[in-house]
């Protein structure tokens, strides 16, 4: 059964040095539109394929969807809910970069049924976004949380990079107590991560920049949970907090085996058993889909094998954890005398310590 | 003699490592005209490409050269490549038995080496006649009339019939070839004896089978011949004879005096032993050639599978690996650290590694292999003697009457000013001093009696590093003698890794010990345990150290599209740590198992 949907919306307003997404520059109207009509053909292929929806969630991502006109991220939300199953009380999200919409914008959206969005805010320091060559401020997000609120969008997140070169423990308090204080129900906070191919990766590389030792911002981790959590957002993933009840939905499919569909270029899919990726080429993937081609570049079938790996790598990020029943008894034991993760309800859960070395211990217990 | 061997000549040259023996035969091979210069390739005779990386031969070849003389006749000369490392000692002596001469090839900037000397002394027994050639001698730093003195003073040749050359320059590379077919003499044997061949390489070939380099010392061969191996009894009709030109050529027959290959469909190349003689099945010859031995591992280290690598696979590599090599021996063992495996044998260090970089690069296994060692002898109580190949089989300390290790003859050439560096250095290595002579006024020649496990890991490193790089040694097996030694354990959370284990003299058993932790804590990384290593001699610990357990991973994000992504780094990194091994929940990496060669 077919849970969510996601739609990829490439373009930006310049590209991050961090980001690995697929994403570029674009302002072209004409060919923005072009990809919105490409992206319902595409929608249409997969309703022709008798998969069985029941709609639970509707994400739209990127590169930045609110550059996209508001009535054109309506016209595939009506797309959808005129012709796909789907539950009443459906989450709706779009991911917005805090330049862009204000209340007009939104009160589109929110008639069209968004009720959440995700503000690519990052950091609410001067000093943190010229690192991270982010060209919005700091009020611009205020401005953007305050138009969604009036426009009745309650279920907000603001992202959050952490562990960026030049940041202290001070820095990194301030930019908490700024989260914590305004109006969102959730928060996304990631170590900065060099990914190769990117600009920030290749800094790296060569040593132009480096990211602070492994005992620093192992400290900022711990910083950020406990500060979180005393605040009453809850992680619930590794990079996730969010009040009660407002867990990402959509992003918790991810996580748990949901099947959902993407659509657009470079999107991912995970359908009965397979796991799907779209062209991550532009041109290419506008081509198949004009073509009257399903624009899928990379497919893999998960069995039973696959999918237990996965259950162990994905369940562990949660704060539910992963079953005990999968796992192996002895490195189980191993791993809850070494204060990495705790049992329950038979279930294993990893401890604040255990979350800080999860790719190590991932290896532990797959090997 | 028949009038066609009137016109051979056979001859090797006696070089030491970067001497510039391979440029040289490249000139030689050009000179003659064997082949177009846009076909040489630099170094030619070295085909291997591990050879040609790290400037060494290892496999002897033969080739087969036409040269148009000043006296107006046109000889045929063989010349035979000799390996230039002191792990190949009875290759090159087998060799050297193949010729009447051979061109000592001393490098003018670095004067004679000590693997030189014994080389030429190998050569002088065989009564082969000898050509100095002065190598190098465009380069500023040349210093003929040293090189010279050495000639006279350590030779005992006559410096005035040295011949100046510069391989690289192609100086004197006519000098040579003259000086070849004028003062080497031409092959004795008769061809209507017996078949009597003296096989000095072996290869395989994957038409022809195990092929065999020889030198006719009598008689003839040819396709047909049906040709006895003297040291097992086995028989083989010959399908191809020939001679490499410088490529594999067929000819019709092989007579007394000539170089070249023989090929019976033989499909291991263990029944093709350096040193051997071939004779007619038919019709054999009374006496083998003298000097045969067959190749021994003078060291053992295991050899086991890891990453993807299965022991059937490994098994397969070296299977096919030791056609090509028959100096390799392997037998099954089973380590409780490592698992199923094999005890390899090699000739010595460099043999080892090139081995284990070919059956990676060329039969795509992913081995671990363990520290080498020496072959000791242990006498029980009870008087039985066992030969130790792999310090986890040594016995319980209470029932060993003594053990009994291999000791050398080592040669070492050196400045005279570093004599007291190598002193104190072959001190610490337990070894001491036989023969002290000076070999020109700044030269010393100095003999030394060590054991071979002090000299196995780093000792021709830390040697060079005690001389700035100017001493050259050499050395020889001698024989047994009784020593003092101690099996030193590794205990990884406080479980012994046999892997880890070596054998120790009593009296270094506490530093080495020691260094070896510390070692340890170097290579092996953090992971999420908190691991202990420890040395222990039977039940006292010597030395001890921990690693703590890592810190932190990157946390990053994981969407829809990052699991496929992610899923393939965890592979990844699977992959990175391909050369690990799991011990108990510690992974070791491949440099733990070989730390042993890295203490101080």
């Amino acid at each position: 059964m077919v849970r969510g949907i996601y739609i990829h919306i490439p373009f930006c307003n310049t590209k991050c040095p961090y980001c690995d997404f697929m994403s570029f520059v674009s302002d072209n109207p004409k060919l923005i539109n072009d990809y919105v009509e490409t992206v319902l053909t595409e929608l249409e292929f997969h309703m022709e394929h008798n998969y069985r929806f029941y709609i639970e969630t509707v994400y739209f991502g990127g590169g930045t969807p609110s550059v996209l006109e508001p009535w054109q991220i309506v016209k595939i939300i009506e797309f959808i809910k005129e012709n796909i199953n789907h539950q009443k009380d459906l989450e709706i999200t779009v991911e917005c970069n805090p330049e862009t919409y204000r209340y007009e914008a939104f009160k589109i959206l929110k008639d069209a049924g968004v009720n959440r969005i995700s503000i690519g805010n990052q950091s609410f320091l001067e000093k943190n976004l010229e690192t991270l060559g982010r060209k919005h401020k700091p009020k611009d997000t205020f401005e953007m949380i305050e138009s969604a609120v009036k426009a009745g969008i309650r279920n907000i997140n603001v992202d959050m990079i952490y562990a960026i070169p030049g940041q202290s423990f001070n820095d990194l308090k301030e930019d908490l107590e700024i989260y914590t204080s305004l109006p969102v129900t959730h928060i996304s906070a990631y170590m900065l991560t060099a990914y190769e191919g990117t600009q920030f990766g290749n800094l790296i590389d060569n040593n132009i920049i480096s990211l602070p030792d492994e005992d620093t911002s192992s400290k900022m981790f711990l910083m950020v949970d406990e500060f979180l959590e005393e605040k009453g957002f809850k992680r619930y993933e590794v990079s996730n907090w969010a009040k009660d009840g407002f867990s990402c939905r959509h992003n918790l499919l991810y996580w748990t085996h949901g099947e959902f569909l993407g659509v657009g270029v470079s999107a991912w899919s995970f359908v009965e058993n397979r796991r799907f990726g779209n062209e991550r080429n532009f041109e290419n993937y506008m081509e198949k889909v004009k073509n009257g081609k399903l624009p899928v570049a990379f497919e893999e079938y998960i069995d039973r094998n696959e999918y237990i790996k996965e259950r162990i790598f994905l369940g562990l990020r949660l704060r539910n954890g992963v079953e005990i029943d999968i796992l192996n008894k002895k490195k189980v034991e191993e791993l809850l005398k070494n204060g990495y993760a705790e049992k329950e309800n038979g279930r294993l859960i990893l401890t604040r310590k255990g979350v800080l070395v999860i790719n190590e211990i991932v290896r532990y217990l797959l090997n | 003699m028949s009038s066609r061997q009137k016109f051979i000549r056979n001859f090797s040259i006696i070089a030491h490592v970067d001497h510039g023996k391979s440029t040289l035969a490249d000139r030689l091979i050009e000179y003659t005209g064997a082949l177009e210069k846009r076909e040489m390739k630099e170094q030619l005779l070295d085909t291997l490409d591990i050879e040609r990386e790290r400037g060494i031969t290892i496999k002897l070849q033969a080739v087969r050269l036409n040269y148009k003389a000043k006296d107006g006749n046109t000889y045929t000369l063989h010349l035979i490549d000799t390996p230039g490392h002191v792990d190949f000692g009875y290759e090159v002596s087998r060799s050297l038995a193949a010729c009447e001469g051979a061109l000592l090839l001393i490098d003018a900037t670095q004067g004679i080496e000590a693997q030189t000397i014994a080389t030429f002394w190998q050569a002088l027994d065989l009564d082969l006649e000898i050509i100095p050639v002065i190598n190098k001698i465009d380069l500023p730093s040349a210093d003929i009339d040293r090189i010279k003195e050495q000639i006279a003073d350590i030779l005992g040749l006559d410096p005035d019939e040295a011949i100046l050359a510069s391989g690289k320059a192609g100086i004197g590379i006519e000098d040579i070839l003259e000086a070849i077919v004028n003062r080497i003499p031409p092959p004795k044997g008769d061809e209507n004896k017996p078949l009597k061949a003296l096989i000095f390489d072996s290869y395989y070939d994957p038409y022809l089978g195990a092929v065999a380099y020889v030198r006719i010392i009598d008689g003839k061969v040819k396709k047909g011949t049906d040709i006895l191996l003297m040291s097992t009894g086995k028989k083989f009709e010959v399908t191809e004879v020939g001679a490499q030109m410088p490529k594999m050529t067929p000819m019709e027959e092989l007579k007394a005096g000539d170089v070249g290959y023989i090929a019976a469909a033989i499909k291991d190349v263990r029944d093709i032993r350096v040193g051997d003689t071939i004779t007619d099945a038919n019709n054999s010859t009374d006496e083998p050639v003298a000097g045969f031995r067959p190749a021994k591992p003078m060291v053992y280290a295991g050899v086991y599978p890891t990453g993807d690598t299965t022991f059937e696979e490994l098994r397969d590599a070296l299977e096919k690996y030791s056609i090509n090599d028959a100096a390799l021996t392997y037998e099954i063992e089973s380590s409780p650290a490592l698992g199923m495996g094999f005890r390899c044998g090699f000739l010595g260090l460099l043999h080892m590694e090139i081995v284990q970089e070919r059956l990676e690069r060329e039969y795509e296994v992913e081995i671990i292999t363990t520290a080498p060692n020496v072959i000791y002898r242990v006498i029980l109580k009870t008087g039985e003697e066992l030969e130790i190949r792999n310090p986890a089989q040594f016995p319980d300390p209470s029932k060993i009457e003594k053990i009994l290790e291999p000791y050398i003859e080592a040669s070492i050439i050196s400045p005279s000013e570093y004599v007291g560096a190598i002193m104190q250095l072959v001190q610490e290595r337990r070894g001491y001093q036989k023969r002290f002579e000076y070999i020109d006024k700044k030269t010393v020649l100095l003999t030394y009696e060590i054991p071979m496990a002090e000299v196995l890991f780093d000792f021709h490193d830390k040697l060079k590093t005690a001389t700035r790089g100017y001493a050259s040694f050499d050395y020889e097996f001698t024989g047994y003698k009784e020593g003092e030694l101690v099996r030193m354990n590794i205990l990884i959370n406080g479980e012994p890794v046999d892997a880890l284990s070596f054998i120790v003299h009593k009296d270094k058993a506490y530093r080495v010990g020691r260094s070896l932790v510390d070692k340890l804590r170097e290579v092996i990384p953090r992971q999420l345990f908190e691991v202990r290593i420890q040395a222990a001699v039977g039940s006292k610990i010597v030395a001890s150290a921990k690693i703590p357990p890592l810190r932190r991973d990157v946390l990053a994000k994981c969407y829809g599209g990052d699991v496929t992504r992610k899923k393939k780094l965890l592979e990844k990194q699977k992959k990175g740590k391909k050369r690990m091994k799991q011990f108990g929940k510690v992974e070791l990496p491949q440099e733990a198992f070989l730390s042993i060669l890295k203490v101080e």
